[in-house]
């Protein structure tokens, strides 16, 4: 679900490195961890059911899900979890260095 | 050289030295070099570990985990959760920072002075000017060389000069800079005179030792007086005690040198109180061409006709992980922005903050309470005017507030002028982020309001000495690396005084 909440947040994104999250995990202070977690209970699973999606926010088309994060990060509390998972989302994509040296011209 | 690295020691350590320092950054380092060089055995004991520069990452989130404290994501406590950045390591976070130079400001000075004259019974001017001297040629500090400035420098002082707002390239601590914008992750090319390069190693080179990986936990105190330190060492557990002869001397920045006393139950005076800092706001802007902000010098230039209002406008550099973090938008959008960053730029506008919060200790952990008074958000508006300003004068094509309320991306100054004159009046509509913090532990001639005295001495308990940011009455209004290392120096000065 992580994966999907970040891809969501961040499409087209790659992979991330295979340490990412072993070193997320490991290192990240516990608000943080709270925080995200947070983030992704009630955007992966809580807020997508508001919307009908019973299967949570891996059950929707790419497209929904566009619509959805899109909608959720303009709305009250809502878009605070936003930023978090977005945070995480963008240091996720970056973890992986294709697409540092692409936009830096080196690959 | 004798680096204990605490993660190889798997037996209880105990050390009997002159003067135990705390803490490994500008400050302690400070205060070994100049103990060190007076004939003094030191012992700095350093929570982080000692990094070789090789193996500073570059990328942004790997930089975080490893080298900053709490992974970067420490936040005060208050109605906007500011994150505050420490480094966690040898050196503290002079390998993380910016290399930005600035000498104590005359002003500020004299406003302590002023506001407690026995002060200068220590901090003497022409003594702090010659003690600065003599760092500043250690960590040979010069003007950023325009040949590795880069496009987002260059373009802070075409705005600037624009505006008729007076600014200059920043006087940096590096040495043979090659521009890799790489400063907050830590250099890898060793450009950057951090203290462990400087004046840690200057210290080591006069036997001080360095045991890394080690979390001070215990203030030893007899009868009134500091003996020592003990602490677990931070992989194994294994307890250390270190014991000194002299001093204990308290350097481990102005969050986690209140906690530590606190924890130790050594509640004199206002400790944790007066937390002092300069939030900042950034302004992303979209150039025409690539600008490319990862290439040049970090942070090399800077606006300073504005201190007079309490801000201070620098370049600023991320690694592109952070920087994406900041950009507009979420879904496609954000995608869209992310493949436009090399035409990004992000320039920031530090806020001498007239706030003030509080570092209070919890299981040992420090947590700082701490909330920007309406006054500092309008300064925030402001910042934000001056920068957008700026940037539309340098060429952007639009601005990015990153406000909350506000505009999502602009080009017009009715905007900007919008912004700092109506702008949202709550700190959480703002992405701001805390440097440098000071204060805590006040350092002044009233022990009824300062917690250590003008020799730097604790006014309860005799050989404990504080010697970072902590003891800054105020916050300095720029950036305070080598005044800490400065006014450490005084601090050892004041130690060796005390045993002759």
């Amino acid at each position: 679900m992580r994966d999907t909440l970040m891809v969501t947040i961040l499409p087209g994104s790659p992979k991330a490195s295979p340490e990412f999250w072993q070193e997320f995990d490991a290192t990240s202070p516990v608000h943080l961890k709270l925080g995200f977690g947070i983030a992704l209970l009630v955007l992966g699973h809580v807020s997508p059911l508001i919307f009908g999606h019973f299967g949570g926010l891996a059950s929707m088309s790419e497209d929904a899900r566009e619509h959805f994060i899109v909608r959720v990060a303009s709305a009250p509390v809502l878009r605070d979890l936003v930023e978090i998972a977005k945070v995480v989302a963008c240091l996720r994509a970056f973890s992986n260095t294709d697409l540092e040296d692409r936009l830096r011209g080196r690959a | 050289m004798t680096h204990l690295d605490g993660r190889t020691i798997g037996s209880k350590l105990d050390l009997d030295t002159d003067v135990v320092v705390v803490g490994s950054g500008p400050a302690g380092s400070a205060v070994a070099r100049r103990l060190s060089a007076l004939g003094l055995l030191v012992v700095v004991i350093e929570a982080g570990q000692w990094f070789d520069p090789l193996d500073y990452p570059e990328s942004a989130f790997e930089s975080m985990a490893r080298l900053y404290r709490d992974m970067s994501a420490s936040v005060v406590l208050g109605k906007a959760p500011l994150p505050y950045v420490q480094g966690k390591m040898v050196g503290g976070s002079s390998p993380i920072n910016g290399a930005i130079c600035w000498r104590m400001p005359r002003d500020v000075y004299d406003e302590w002075i002023s506001a407690d004259p026995r002060l200068a019974e220590t901090l003497n001017w022409d003594v702090l000017e010659a003690v600065t001297d003599e760092i500043e040629t250690r960590l040979n500090v010069l003007p950023t060389d325009p040949a590795i400035a880069g496009p987002k420098n260059l373009l802070m002082a075409k705005g600037a000069e624009a505006l008729g707002i007076e600014h200059r390239p920043i006087r940096r601590n590096v040495r043979n800079c090659m521009g890799m914008g790489r400063c907050i992750q830590g250099c890898p090319a060793a450009r950057k005179q951090s203290v462990e390069a400087t004046l840690l190693a200057d210290a080591l080179q006069n036997k001080t030792q360095v045991l890394s990986s080690a979390e001070v936990q215990q203030i030893i105190v007899d009868k009134g007086r500091a003996k020592g330190v003990r602490g677990r060492l931070a992989a194994t557990h294994t307890p250390f005690e270190v014991r000194a002869k002299h001093a204990v001397v308290l350097a481990a920045s102005a969050v986690q040198t209140p906690a530590l006393l606190l924890h130790n139950g050594i509640k004199h005076g206002p400790v944790g109180r007066n937390f002092q800092c300069h939030p900042g706001v950034s302004m992303a802007g979209r150039f025409p061409d690539m600008v490319r902000m990862w290439e040049g010098a970090t942070q090399g230039h800077e606006v300073i006709g504005l201190r007079h209002e309490g801000l201070k406008f620098e370049a600023l550099g991320f690694g592109l992980g952070i920087m994406a973090g900041r950009l507009n938008g979420v879904g496609r959008a954000l995608a869209e922005e992310v493949e436009h960053m090399p035409y990004h730029l992000d320039w920031g506008a530090a806020v001498r903050a007239e706030a003030k919060g509080r570092v209070v200790s919890f299981r040992g952990k420090p947590y700082v309470v701490y909330q920007p008074t309406p006054r500092d958000v309008h300064t925030f508006r402001r910042g934000l005017r001056v920068l957008g300003e700026m940037m539309l004068a340098a060429g952007a094509i639009e601005v990015m507030p990153g406000v909350r309320g506000v505009v999502e991306k602009t080009s017009s100054l009715a905007d900007l002028v919008r912004l700092q004159d109506s702008g949202p009046g709550s700190a959480t509509a703002y992405k701001a982020a805390i440097t440098h913090m000071f204060g805590t532990c006040r350092m002044g001639s009233d022990p009824g309001t300062s917690v250590v005295g003008t020799d730097f001495q604790h006014h309860a308990v005799k050989d404990l000495f504080v010697a970072d940011s902590s003891v800054f009455p105020t916050n300095i209004g720029v950036n305070p690396q080598i005044p800490i290392m400065a006014i450490g120096t005084l601090c050892a000065n004041k130690i060796h005084e005390k045993m002759t």
